[in-house]
């Protein structure tokens, strides 16, 4: 009788954490305490992973619960692995703005220090070949998960010469596809490294994460909710190094299901385009990327040229071309144990911003402090000037213990 | 004049020496490929010590170019960081760190080897052992250290581009005779200052191959010390080729 024995490594964290709101007065957004566990094993073909957090929040309102982060198996051979679970599947070489990274969506509802602690995890199939330079994946989504804002229900009059009507905008009624085989979900990515360039293709088939609208019109309201349309996204992106500098752009074309922007309630085909440089100074101790880019709207109609009056009002895409840039800087001292981190994202056409800085300190045995501002804002209509507006500018402090 | 031109011979012939003598250390014979478990502790002055433990697979191509797979297994925060390096004897050396937190495998650059490794006192530059064509040599005379015959080598930068890439201006080398490794290095950086020791505690014989399995560096501007430990040395394996791509890192 053989007897497989399978020794699983435990690993995680426990972590207290501390948000309040800089104003005059002084208020508490977020007092959590958060124990992850991860379980693994893993071999030269065999991965078994799985992570979650308990959460005990104070002011949220249902104070404990649970958040599933990942949970997957993987197997590989010599040229072939597949992997299926929940996982995060990060894309795209840019750096906090990736135009091919469509398919992990966003948890805004909740507080964190760092940004990749808004992603979630999302049930897939992935399939990966590989040979020489040439690298495949084929990824199929068995799960539709939404990027989550916290949008307010929004109700306010509306006068259509002679009669004024109710407008209402409900977020927690979300239109979702159900899981059957014509809610297909899927992509590809077809990577190569030639001559230092390493490059990926990318196309994926899926339901847009961020949300369009859909109406109902009666005779003294108008009422909107959430709907998900399906896109076709064709992505291309690069990396490449050149002594102390690293280069990267990412690029796509999104095809939505209003191909040809005549319906004010579903989003324009668009293409979103980053591209950036990094280097390192100081002997490595100190990091600094810059990164420029834009999102240009297809077949853009200015709410001015819109017939309808109810469709101008409502119309949700305000400009045709938007510019952001991304600032980084990473400072690592007192060999590694002190450590600085400022991401800035502005959004240079709504003037809006969006910044997690920290500085960090290491004290050995898994001991880490860090403390810092999460920042948002601004005057324009992008999420970032909505956070800003509902969760205003928090300053944090975090005490964590890994094991 | 005879003397002058007997002296200047002498001296050429010793600094071919000095030139076919670290030409050895660098082409030593090596293994096809290669897995360790590591240990880099790190030893302030005052305080505690930090230790990383990572497992290490390295593996030559048909044109003799290493690549180099590390997965960090230990501390807990940083466990799941893996580094892979992709060696080319023309061009650069491609390089990509994943880093578990944001799920992603991101390239760096292999340009400044003289950044500091894991925030040890070793350089990347000592880490991957440095390259004969960055440096003039000079034998200075022959010695005997920790019992062993060795020569005593100087190795002068030869532009301030390699200053600036290695971090060193000049390095002393004492390297064994017998098996041409180098037990112990002396490194000045850019100003010309003496800051920094490498010592190799111990050399083995594994599978044919003579290996520096522990090292430490000390700081001696801040007395700050490191030391790096090979253990459970495997050799001539068939490592997977899966290894070294870069996917396999985001598996």
């Amino acid at each position: 009788m053989n007897i497989l024995i399978i020794i699983f490594s435990i690993g995680g964290f426990l972590r207290y954490e501390l948000f309040g709101r800089m104003n005059d007065t002084l208020k508490w957004k977020k007092e959590a305490l958060t124990f992850q566990l991860k379980v693994d094993y893993e071999d030269e073909n065999f991965l078994i992973y799985g992570s979650f957090n308990t959460i005990f929040d104070i002011f949220e309102k249902e104070n404990f619960y649970i958040r599933p982060i990942e949970g997957y198996f993987s197997y590989s051979g010599n040229c072939y692995a597949i992997t299926i679970g929940k996982k995060i599947h990060s894309f795209g070489k840019a750096s906090w703005l990736n135009p091919t990274d469509v398919i992990n969506p966003w948890d805004y509802s909740k507080l964190y220090s760092t940004i990749e602690e808004f992603r979630e995890g999302i049930e897939s199939v992935k399939i990966s070949l590989w040979k020489n330079f040439l690298n495949f994946s084929f990824f199929y989504f068995t799960n539709f998960r939404e990027n989550i804002y916290p949008m307010p229900y929004i109700s306010f009059p509306i006068s259509f010469y002679p009669d004024t009507i109710i407008f209402s905008l409900n977020p927690y009624l979300k239109e979702k596809p159900d899981r059957s085989l014509k809610n297909f979900e899927g992509g590809t990515r077809l990577n190569l490294l030639l001559k230092g360039f390493d490059m990926t293709f990318s196309y994926f088939n899926i339901y847009d994460r961020d949300p369009d609208l859909n109406k109902r019109v009666t005779q003294d309201s108008i009422n909107l909710w959430l709907k998900y349309n399906k896109i076709s996204l064709f992505g291309f992106d690069f990396s490449k190094t050149k002594d102390v500098y690293e280069i990267h752009g990412e690029i796509s074309y999104a095809r939505t299901k209003d191909e040809k922007g005549k319906n004010s309630l579903i989003k324009n085909p668009y293409i979103y385009g980053i591209f950036g440089i990094g280097r390192n100074f100081l002997e490595e101790k100190l990091y600094f990327e810059i990164q420029g880019g834009f999102k240009e709207i297809l077949y853009y109609q200015n709410s001015a040229d819109i017939f309808e009056d109810f469709m101008r009002k409502i119309s949700f895409q305000t400009k045709k071309i938007f510019y952001y840039s991304t600032f980084d800087m990473q400072l690592k001292i007192i060999n590694e144990k002190l450590k600085f981190h400022i991401p800035i994202i502005y959004d240079l056409t709504n003037k809006d911003y969006f910044s997690i800085s920290r500085i960090s300190h290491d004290f050995g045995k898994g001991i880490n402090f860090a403390s810092g501002f999460l920042l948002s804002g601004g005057k324009g209509y992008s999420p970032f000037s909505e956070m800003g507006k509902h969760v205003g500018n928090l300053f944090f402090i975090e005490v964590k213990y890994s094991f | 004049m005879k003397k002058i031109i007997l002296l200047f011979m002498i001296i050429n012939l010793m600094a071919e020496n000095a030139e076919e003598i670290m030409y050895r250390v660098h082409n030593r014979p090596t293994w096809k490929s290669m897995k360790a478990e590591l240990e880099l502790l790190l030893l302030p002055k005052a305080g505690r010590e930090r230790i990383y433990k990572m497992e290490s697979y390295s593996k030559k191509n048909e044109k003799d170019e290493t690549r180099m797979f590390i997965k960090f297994i230990y501390p807990s925060d940083i466990e799941g960081t893996k580094f892979l390096l992709i060696e080319h004897k023309e061009g650069e050396d491609d390089m990509w760190i994943y880093l578990p937190a944001l799920r992603k495998a991101k390239r760096i650059s292999a340009g400044e080897k003289s950044g500091s490794f894991m925030g040890s006192d070793f350089s990347n530059y000592d880490i991957g052992g440095g390259e004969y064509e960055d440096f003039n040599y000079k034998l200075i005379k022959e010695d005997t250290l920790k019992g062993n015959p060795v020569w005593v080598i100087e190795c002068i930068a030869k532009s301030k581009e390699i200053i600036k890439k290695t971090g060193y201006s000049k390095i002393i080398k004492w390297v064994r005779k017998d098996n041409y490794i180098v037990i112990l290095s002396e490194h000045y950086d850019k100003s010309g200052k003496l800051s920094k020791k490498i010592d190799i505690e111990k050399v083995e014989n594994i599978d044919g191959v003579w290996f520096e399995t522990e090292m430490s560096a000390e700081n001696l501007a801040t007395g700050h010390k490191s030391k790096f430990i090979f253990k459970n040395i495997k050799t001539n394996l068939d490592i997977p080729e899966k290894y070294f791509k870069s996917s396999y890192l985001e598996r």
